[in-house]
């Protein structure tokens, strides 16, 4: 700096954003901002490293309308989470849930309940973020060096330029008769030069962002830092070597080990996978000599047909209904309706045609071999023989007693 | 300080003249119930005690609400508590007339609770698989843990607080932190245990986890709303209106309405806890409460005990207007009752208790309401009232050694 002979006194800014006041206490800048209320200043801002209550109401920061941007994107988010539930469950894809309404309000509650506190606080957020119109680039202040200390230990207060009773003197000696420690010009514009020297000079103690006494940072150890980590990052390799990274071959890996330069083995010749033996012809495939089974390969107990029942209403009756008629929910919203089981040929089909549907599928229908073991799939068969006689049942097969029910339920 | 700090007792003449003209009016009030209700003891015991219930659960609540909330300021602090402090200590002192209150139900033990009939045992296994909790002498011995715990932490909390105000020892302050920890477990396990005891253990059959809890909440928004009409009544008092701030009543009254929203938290999960189960050991809690009378009491509750209050108190406008947020907390103090009554009587009502020994063996079943459930709130509350405003006149209203009431001071949270 000294090199530097008699350097030219720093040019006035042209354009002042406003005058920033340095306190060294809540307290003070408490009583300023009271102080700056009363005498009628209306275009003011603090600034504090932590907040200080009782800082907006002696600004006189009026309420605003971010409340209402809350309430308002709070009720969206009940409203409308209440209405997707209620159109999904109710309108579009109404389904019996465990005999309940449709319309099932309790628990359409807590997805409510938490769409109108996320609506609420995103427009909390957002609202907040566009009132302060933010996000932006710059902001005048910080071509006020000292600025940065109102995050850590001093307090400001900002009186703007536009306020109508903005005036650089006056104001200033106000800010200071206020208990301000330091008062300080903001510029507009901090690296364009003044286009004319005839404004009023500010006070001494404006400095300016950029100046030629500006300190600038000192270099720090940083980059040395960072470089030093990469180095024992890359060290790290092959030293501390996991789990993760054994020596040994993948699947499908080439490897010149073996003949055929492949790391995987071929499987010894008719090797079958554990559980997927399918000697029994009847059980596996659902035919007895070529021709569909007549008869099931197990006794059909109770048990088999609540099994039965319980796979058929999870895996068929979302298209051939639980009645069996073939007019199930997915059908219903569009789907190729399969055929009823109650219609005359499916009577009369053996119950290895339904097997074998079940394994290989049908028209529009596919297998469901792999997620149906051929337990269950006879288990289902059962249940679907079981359908057919409830729908085409004599009444005076029925027991006394789901007679006498019958009979009251259809007079 | 002097001047704004009442250091002595106000007794007399410093008191609010309005203290001393709400406690001879509750005075007057009280007893006027007390003889109504001996009336009806006579005419329907099983009607009075139901009454007597739910009406005694609403104004113990107030104690123990107040002493909780005090635990929560210790632990929290706040210039909310420090200006509410000495109102709801005055509250939480008359927990030994609550004490006494509760003398009546031991009389009503066969009136209210079927498990007490030895033939009702032997008739029901359920009855009989809980007698080893559910048998006379437990029932009272507990009653008398309950009591001597509560009214051990409110000794505690009221007499170290009195003797902080005087000697400003901090010692006591640490004391008062390290007791409202443990304190407030031990309230919200007690008090649990005590919903069980003396209103769930009506239907011996039905239970919830959840019970206790929304008892405890309530318990809380009484406390919370006496203390914000009680320093709403006495904000024109010249030694309160230079401390109290708008500020204050904008604290309270966003705690208010976290409590209000917790209850309403609170009543939904058990409600949709036992709608989603449907099975036949809860449900008849609900169905014995949507229909008729309670159906629309229910109502009432969702629209005045939460949906209106919530929307009130969520303006700043509400929270800082003294007369508009002291409606509110007596709107809510009303609907005090209702919640009460809509979870207690119901249970009294759908328990049958045919035996022989239960008094007016001809007497017709009650479902509805009855004149005695507007009685019983009259006369407990009216002797409760007496003594809460004899306490509140005792002890300054304001605490002299508190820092956060300086004014110099008052600008921070602490």
């Amino acid at each position: 700096m000294t090199a530097i002979p008699s350097p030219p006194p720093p040019p006035p800014p042209t354009r002042i954003y406003g005058l920033l006041a340095e306190f060294d206490a809540p307290e003070r800048l408490l009583a300023a901002a009271d102080a700056a209320r009363r005498e009628g200043y209306r275009r003011t801002d603090a600034y504090t490293p932590f907040p200080v209550h009782g800082l907006s109401a002696a600004l006189g920061a009026r309420d605003t309308r971010l409340g209402w941007i809350v309430l308002a994107g709070a009720l969206l988010g009940c409203v409308g989470g209440f209405f997707l539930q209620w159109y999904s469950s109710v309108i579009h894809y109404p389904v019996n849930v465990g005999g309940r309404p449709f319309n099932s309000w309790p628990a359409f509650m807590i997805i409510t309940f938490e769409l109108t506190i996320l609506l609420g606080v995103l427009s909390a957020v957002v609202g907040m973020l566009a009132l302060n119109g933010l996000p932006r680039y710059h902001h005048p202040l910080f071509n006020v060096p000292e600025f940065e200390l109102a995050s850590r230990t001093h307090f400001f207060l900002c009186i703007e330029a536009r306020d109508p009773l903005f005036d650089l003197d006056r104001t200033t000696a106000f800010l200071r008769d206020a208990g301000a420690s330091r008062v300080v010009a903001v510029p507009y514009e901090s690296l364009v030069p003044p286009a004319s020297p005839a404004t009023p000079p500010p006070p001494e103690q404006i400095r300016h962002g950029h100046g030629p006494d500006a300190p600038h940072p000192a270099p720090g150890h940083t980059p040395l830092l960072l470089a030093l980590c990469c180095l024992l990052l890359v060290a790290c390799d092959n030293v501390n070597r996991g789990m993760d990274n054994e020596a040994r071959l993948e699947p499908y890996e080439p490897s010149p080990f073996f003949p055929n330069l492949q790391s995987a083995r071929p499987l010894v010749e008719g090797a079958v996978p554990r559980g997927h033996t399918r000697a029994d012809e009847h059980l596996n495939a659902g035919t007895v000599n070529g021709a569909p089974a007549e008869t099931f390969p197990f006794p059909i107990t109770r048990e088999v047909l609540l099994r039965g029942r319980e796979r058929y209403n999870i895996f068929c009756a979302v298209c051939h209904n639980e009645t069996g008629d073939g007019q199930g929910m997915i059908v219903l919203r569009g789907f190729v309706p399969p055929p009823s089981f109650h219609i005359d040929r499916l009577r009369q089909a053996p119950v290895g045609h339904f097997f074998q549907v079940i394994t290989s599928g049908w028209g529009a229908m596919y297998s469901y071999s792999d997620r149906i073991g051929v337990e269950d799939r006879w288990a289902i068969v059962a249940y679907i023989r079981a359908l057919q006689l409830s729908q085409g049942a004599d009444p005076a097969d029925l027991p006394e007693h789901d007679r006498r029910l019958a009979e009251e339920a259809a007079p | 300080m002097t001047s704004l700090f009442p250091l002595t007792p106000p007794g007399g003449d410093h008191a609010p003249p309005l203290i001393e003209r709400i406690r001879r009016a509750a005075l007057v009030a009280g007893v006027a119930g007390i003889v109504l209700c001996v009336l009806g003891v006579f005419i329907s015991p099983a009607a009075f005690f139901r009454a007597y219930l739910y009406a005694y659960m609403v104004w113990l609540g107030i104690p123990l609400g107040a002493a909780a909330i005090l635990m929560i300021h210790h632990l929290t602090g706040g210039r909310w508590g420090a200006v509410a402090r000495r109102t709801l200590e005055a509250a939480a002192r008359t927990l030994p007339v609550a004490a006494l209150l509760f003398l009546p139900l031991l009389l009503g033990i066969q009136h209210l609770y079927i498990w007490s009939h030895p033939d009702a045992a032997a008739a029901d296994e359920g009855i009989a698989s809980k007698r080893g909790y559910l048998n006379v002498p437990f029932w009272i011995l507990r009653a008398i843990v309950y009591f001597a715990l509560w009214y051990g932490l409110v000794f505690l909390l009221t007499r170290w607080s009195e003797r902080e105000g005087r000697a400003g020892d901090p010692a006591d302050r640490a004391r008062l932190v390290a007791l409202s920890g443990p304190g407030l477990i031990l309230y919200v396990l007690s008090m649990t245990a005590a919903a069980v005891d003396w209103v769930m253990s009506i239907d011996p059959h039905w239970y919830s986890t959840i019970f206790g809890l929304i008892l405890v909440v309530g318990q809380a928004l009484s406390a919370l709303a006496v203390a914000i009409l009680v320093l709403a009544l006495l904000s024109d008092h010249p030694s309160i209106s230079t401390i109290l701030r708008h500020d204050d009543f904008h604290d309270l009254g966003n705690l208010f309405m976290t409590a209000i929203m917790l209850w309403a938290y609170a009543q939904f999960s058990q409600f949709l806890i036992v709608w989603m189960g449907n099975i036949a050991e809860e449900t008849p809690f609900y169905v014995a409460r949507l229909a008729g009378v309670w159906g629309a009491l229910g109502v009432l509750l969702i629209l005045f005990h939460f949906a209106l209050p919530f929307l009130l108190l969520l303006s700043r406008v509400t929270k800082r207007t003294v007369r508009i947020i002291a409606a509110v907390a007596a709107g809510v103090l009303l609907m005090r009752f209702v919640d009460l009554a809509w979870i207690v009587i119901p249970f009294a009502n759908h328990v049958p208790l045919t035996t022989p020994d239960a008094a007016a063996p001809s007497a017709p079943a009650l479902t509805g309401l009855h004149w005695l459930d507007f009685v019983t709130p009259v006369a407990i509350g009216g002797i409760w009232t007496a003594m809460f405003m004899r306490e509140l006149a005792r002890r300054p209203l304001l605490s002299p050694a508190d820092p956060r009431l300086r004014p110099e001071e008052g600008g921070r949270h602490g």
